[in-house]
């Protein structure tokens, strides 16, 4: 049988960096896993893009519960796919944890569906989101930037790849 | 037409502890379900858990189809799920008591956007353990028609898991993928 969950590639930064990048992303694999443990020096909000695509073909739907309260949000004929709704990026290292599991990234016949959660200490909030990417193109990169300020040093991005 | 996996199962050795696949399909046509069996003889040794993967669209001329899963062709009513959902208006929460399958998650339909799927990750805990019932918890979303959440699911029976049937009120459509993964060391 085949070794299934394999690393492809860790980031973590020693210094600012405006965007995470994996490119050049092997094709073998079905899904991907996406870990971050994120750090920024402004907070903001997060957003995932593929293979540079900036067209307003991104959607995401997304909910989170925080203390009893549950808020929720649609975006659709966005540039890129917002990763969080309440989960404000952190500037403390550890706040924050976050998963994604990006579905049929190298099929051509499918969109790329994007699964997350995430949650924040020390307020106790837990958000899950789906995304799309409206596109049969296989992803080959993937971006990860803020919207305000930029990747800390000590951020940690982790991706993985699933054969299916 | 309904795949039985255990016609394709893969073979071979496997390092103890590792996420493995174990059987995948992506379906060629139309198909009502995807069984996959004779699961305790040939993991029970080496995984504590499994996992599936199920990405893909219903032939149904709805938005939202549901998908559910059945234990050991178990059609009695032994089955709870609880939700919380997300449909693009509001978010909420339901259960299900003392149904003949496990709600799981959801594919779409005919009238989401073309290529647009339905993704849907289940962990199944404890499948082999003949002490307790085994418990699954699913991630699952879409966003043509938007509808994303989580459930957590009950088999109330303590019998090895052997069969798994993964299926809906509707046909898997040609080209969803349907995939078999273990993973946890096996005492």
């Amino acid at each position: 049988m085949t070794i299934t969950y394999i690393e492809i590639e860790n980031q973590t930064l020693t210094s600012t960096q405006s965007t995470i990048e994996f490119t050049s992303i092997p094709q073998e694999y079905k899904d991907l896993v996406l870990v971050c443990v994120p750090k920024t020096t402004g907070g903001g909000n997060s957003f995932m893009r593929f293979n540079n695509d900036s067209s307003s073909i991104y959607t995401r739907g997304a909910m989170a519960v925080e203390s009893g309260s549950v808020t929720n949000q649609f975006l659709s004929g966005q540039t890129s796919i917002r990763l969080n709704l309440s989960v404000d990026l952190p500037v403390n290292l550890g706040d924050v944890n976050s998963k994604y599991d990006i579905l049929e990234y190298s099929s051509t016949d499918k969109h790329t569906v994007v699964l997350g959660r995430a949650n924040r200490d020390p307020i106790d909030r837990l958000e899950q989101i789906c995304g799309r990417y409206g596109s049969t193109s296989a992803v080959t990169s993937i971006s990860l930037f803020p919207s305000t300020g930029s990747w800390d040093a000590g951020a940690v991005f982790t991706l993985y790849g699933i054969a299916g | 037409m309904a795949w039985n996996m255990g016609l394709m199962g893969a073979v071979g050795t496997v390092a103890i502890g590792d996420f493995e696949l174990l059987e995948t399909t992506t379906l060629t046509s139309a198909t009502s379900s995807v069984t996959f069996t004779s699961l305790t003889s040939t993991y029970a040794s080496k995984f504590n858990n499994l996992q599936i993967r199920v990405v893909g669209r219903a032939v149904v001329s709805s938005g939202v189809r549901s998908v559910v899963i059945q234990f050991n062709n178990d059609t009695g009513l032994n089955y709870d799920s609880g939700r919380i959902i997300y449909d693009g208006s509001i978010v909420e929460s339901n259960a299900f008591t003392n149904r003949e399958n496990n709600l799981i998650g959801a594919v779409t339909g005919s009238t989401s956007p073309a290529n647009s799927p339905g993704a849907n990750i289940i962990d199944i805990f404890d499948p082999f353990d003949t002490s307790k019932n085994t418990t699954l918890r699913s991630l699952f979303g879409m966003t043509g028609n938007v509808f994303n959440g989580m459930y957590v699911s009950n088999w109330a029976d303590t019998s090895s898991v052997d069969v798994i049937k993964v299926y809906m009120t509707a046909d898997f459509e040609a080209g969803t993928r349907i995939s078999l993964y273990g993973y946890g060391e096996s005492a």
